[in-house]
């Protein structure tokens, strides 16, 4: 026996390893007692499977939701971002436009970000413990890419820092005087609000399917074409205003790199793999981060 | 019919084959997954996952071991991987069921019920070592079909299940003489 299975306060002398045993066989029926086989269920299940009919059963129910459509999705937040990318140039060009007919040019889109009223903190890479909370930084949709009031202020497009990928254009014009006033046409923040809550409905559905996948030692060789085009969108908005703020630019980037390693995932199982994805999400608490960032009400498309 | 003509018919997809090999597995699969899951719903998935992935995999099945030693390795190894899942998404509920039972004050008094305790024990096991325990003490498997399975030697699965007696002694100790009556 060892020391730390002996325990002075048992009234009982312990039973050695074969009683452990002996108790065990005796009482079997104690633990977890396995009911009829149901057999017929389980093969009809088998057949449905085997055959491609009904995906994967009744084993479905541990799916919340896996879009087939997916493609929509990334459409759509495509779809948005280019929206929100032209609006962006269209207000610019008013502005210019307007600012010529009444006083000095307009600042450049590069003029740096010394001017924003409120600084974002400096990029260390490293994620606050605060915001794996859901509920906070993150967690509140308005909080999300720019707040709507926010948009309405003449530092709401404000240049993105230094390092950033520059595909993307900004929306709006960086402007430093505050009479300019952004064009009553459309909002671009809002657009990009909606393409980030869209792409993250996406991000969450496709995670949510890979740990189904996973669970069920099996993977759907088309999640890496849908990961690929997350990923696509999320690069996209981490070169946009959506990922000024802060929490949203870590997020997006914790996406981008599960993302990215879900798309380098050999074609067969390999644990390896699977284990680091695991790890990834698990780490950074990316699925409780992701559904604290979706507003209600908004999924995958 | 032999075991390996029956596995030659259903290579050739002969679906009367598959079904006989599921007749003649299925069962103890089940047991061997509700036992360690506890849940009907979540024991079906883990069966219906072998059954597939095993009657996809058959042309890669040697015939070195029996069929059902290879069935029960992907079968260990379905549960295990789902377990975990399972276990991952409960852990994120953790934090609110602990704050409940803070709420609820006082510390449980030592549990004489023996299903309670005999069920927290194994679960309070690693699956690694409540697999050795379910399948040896339970369910009766031999040390070289649990080896097998899991992809271990038989000495290991020896060792594995001392461990996880000596764990199991120390938490059951308190009423195992007034149960072993």
């Amino acid at each position: 026996m060892t020391d730390e299975t002996r325990n002075p306060t048992h009234e009982a002398e312990p039973p050695d390893e074969e009683k452990v045993g002996e108790l065990l066989r005796r009482h079997r029926a104690l633990y977890h007692d396995p009911p009829r086989t149901p057999r017929e269920a389980i093969w009809s299940r088998i057949e449905a499977e085997r055959r491609g009919a009904g995906g994967i059963g009744r084993g479905a129910h541990v799916i919340p939701f896996a879009p087939r459509n997916w493609w929509l999705g990334t459409l759509a937040v495509a779809a948005v971002l280019a929206l929100g990318i032209a609006l962006g140039r269209m207000s610019l060009r008013q502005e210019a436009e307007r600012q010529g007919a009444a006083g000095p040019p307009v600042a450049s889109v590069e003029t740096p970000a010394a001017g924003r009223e409120s600084p974002r903190e400096p990029d260390t890479g490293a994620r606050p413990e605060a915001e794996l909370e859901p509920g906070a930084e993150i967690a509140a949709p308005e909080q999300l890419a720019v707040a709507p009031e926010a948009a309405e202020e003449p530092e709401a497009a404000a240049p993105r820092p230094s390092g950033r990928r520059q595909a993307a254009p900004a929306p709006a014009p960086r402007a430093e005087e505050p009479a300019v006033q952004a064009p009553a046409v459309a909002d671009p923040e809002q657009l990009y609000r909606l393409a980030s809550q869209q792409m993250l409905g996406q991000a969450e559905a496709l995670l949510v399917q890979y740990q189904t996948d996973r669970a069920a030692d099996r993977m759907d060789p088309a999640i890496a074409r849908w990961a690929r085009d997350v990923l696509t969108s999320t690069r996209l908005l981490l070169d946009s205003p959506a990922a000024d703020d802060p929490g949203m630019r870590d997020l997006l980037e914790d996406l981008e790199l599960v993302l990215t390693q879900i798309v380098q995932r050999t074609g067969e199982t390999d644990l390896l793999d699977d284990e680091m994805i695991d790890r990834t999400i698990e780490d950074r608490d990316l699925m409780p981060r992701l559904r604290g960032a979706i507003p209600v009400g908004v999924g995958a498309i | 019919m032999s075991e390996r003509e029956l596995i030659e018919r259903a290579r050739k997809g002969d679906r009367a084959a598959e079904r006989e090999i599921y007749d003649a597995h299925v069962d103890r699969v089940f047991r061997l997954a509700y036992r360690m899951c506890g849940r009907a719903d979540l024991a079906e998935d883990f069966v219906q996952e072998t059954f597939v992935k095993a009657f996809g995999a058959l042309d890669k099945f040697r015939g070195d071991a029996a069929l059902s030693t290879w069935l029960h390795s992907i079968a260990t190894r379905v549960v295990l991987n789902g377990l975990r899942s399972v276990k991952r998404h409960e852990r994120r509920a953790e934090p609110l069921e602990a704050a409940d039972r803070e709420a609820g004050g006082a510390t449980e008094p030592p549990d004489p019920d023996l299903k309670r305790r005999l069920t927290a024990a194994l679960d309070g096991l690693k699956d690694e070592y409540r697999m050795v325990v379910v399948m040896h003490d339970m369910e009766g498997y031999t040390h070289d079909e649990i080896g097998a399975a899991l992809g271990i030697a038989e000495g290991s699965s020896k060792a594995r299940l001392s461990r996880a007696r000596a764990m199991l002694r120390a938490e059951l100790a308190p009423y195992a003489m007034e149960w072993m009556r």
